[in-house]
């Protein structure tokens, strides 16, 4: 019975757990960060974030390939409610963007909106997998407990980090935990597959 | 006890069978798979995975689509109204049959 319960989960969830599709975006973001940190002023020549946006795009067509060849295809049934929340989740990011470029409230908007991100993924994809959902938990916390860290008098947390503002802070904290997340979830994909046959 | 050797015997033998049953259960999680990617859920040999969705197909089950993608041969696999019906059917039976073993008590 537990074994046809994951057999059903992983089917159900078969792209998402191909962890290594998430690194591509995770890479795109960070290395667009670090550059738009080491920019004096506005930014004039966008040559090289372009070209690193195009490389990404690369990298994730050969990752794409990868997953297509080794572990085959699995279309997803994406209902209207996931449809749904995934277009509020992305409009309340655009919103929290321009919010904390305004400097509307000493809370970071962005920072709130992707601990919302993580605890929402946590509970609609993870909740079977109890480490993956727990994981979830903590990053959101993290993520939540820094937004609300300039109310509390620490206001610039990003500066340990070398970095110029809060936004650059969290999209470069996120960035990272794709990264590590994506191998996380690669490994347990590939370890969660039952053995072929040949090896069984 | 009669009464459960009964609804035993009553289920969808073309169902129960263990590989059958974990392939349309990985089918009925999803919109659709190819033929790789049910291998690699249910860990069979392309052989028997073969022989076991030719059985579901004929029985109305599931669609087989072949398709050329990358210029190779991809057969592209889905579950049927009838055949969501069925498993869900299934699986409320034998939910139905662990939950009366667990409430049986001797006379």
């Amino acid at each position: 019975m537990d074994s046809i319960k994951h057999t059903r989960f992983l089917a159900k969830n078969y792209p998402q757990l191909q962890g290594l599709r998430a690194i591509p975006l995770s890479l795109c973001l960070l290395v667009i960060t670090l550059w738009a940190n080491s920019q004096q002023g506005p930014a004039r020549d966008l040559t090289l974030p372009i070209l690193l946006a195009l490389g990404c795009l690369v990298f994730y067509l050969l990752v794409d390939r990868y997953y297509n060849r080794v572990y085959g295809r699995v279309k997803r049934t994406v209902t209207h409610a996931e449809m749904f929340l995934s277009t509020i989740g992305a409009v309340l990011a655009l919103a929290a963007f321009i919010g904390d470029n305004l400097n509307i409230t000493e809370v970071s908007l962005l920072g709130l909106v992707f601990a919302a991100v993580f605890a929402f993924t946590g509970f609609w994809y993870w909740r079977p997998v109890k480490s993956v959902l727990n994981l979830n938990l903590v990053l959101a916390a993290c993520f939540a407990i820094l937004s609300i860290l300039p109310v509390v008098g620490i206001r610039d947390w990003w500066g340990f980090l070398g970095l110029k503002d809060s936004i650059l802070g969290f999209t470069l904290l996120f960035g990272i935990f794709g990264v590590i997340g994506g191998l996380i979830f690669h490994i347990y994909f590939v370890r969660s597959l039952p053995l072929p046959p040949e090896a069984s | 006890m009669s009464s459960v050797f009964a609804e035993i015997a009553a289920l969808d033998k073309l169902l129960h069978e263990p590989a059958r049953l974990s392939l349309m259960t990985a089918l009925s999680a999803c919109k659709s798979a190819d033929f790789l990617a049910l291998q690699r859920l249910t860990g069979l040999t392309s052989g028997n995975l073969s022989v076991h969705l030719s059985k579901l197909e004929e029985s109305g089950l599931v669609v087989m689509e072949k398709q050329f993608v990358d210029k190779r041969p991809n057969t592209q696999v889905q579950i049927t109204e009838k055949g969501r019906q069925v498993i869900e059917n299934h699986w409320r039976q034998l939910e139905n049959l662990r939950r009366d073993a667990q409430n049986w008590r001797p006379d």
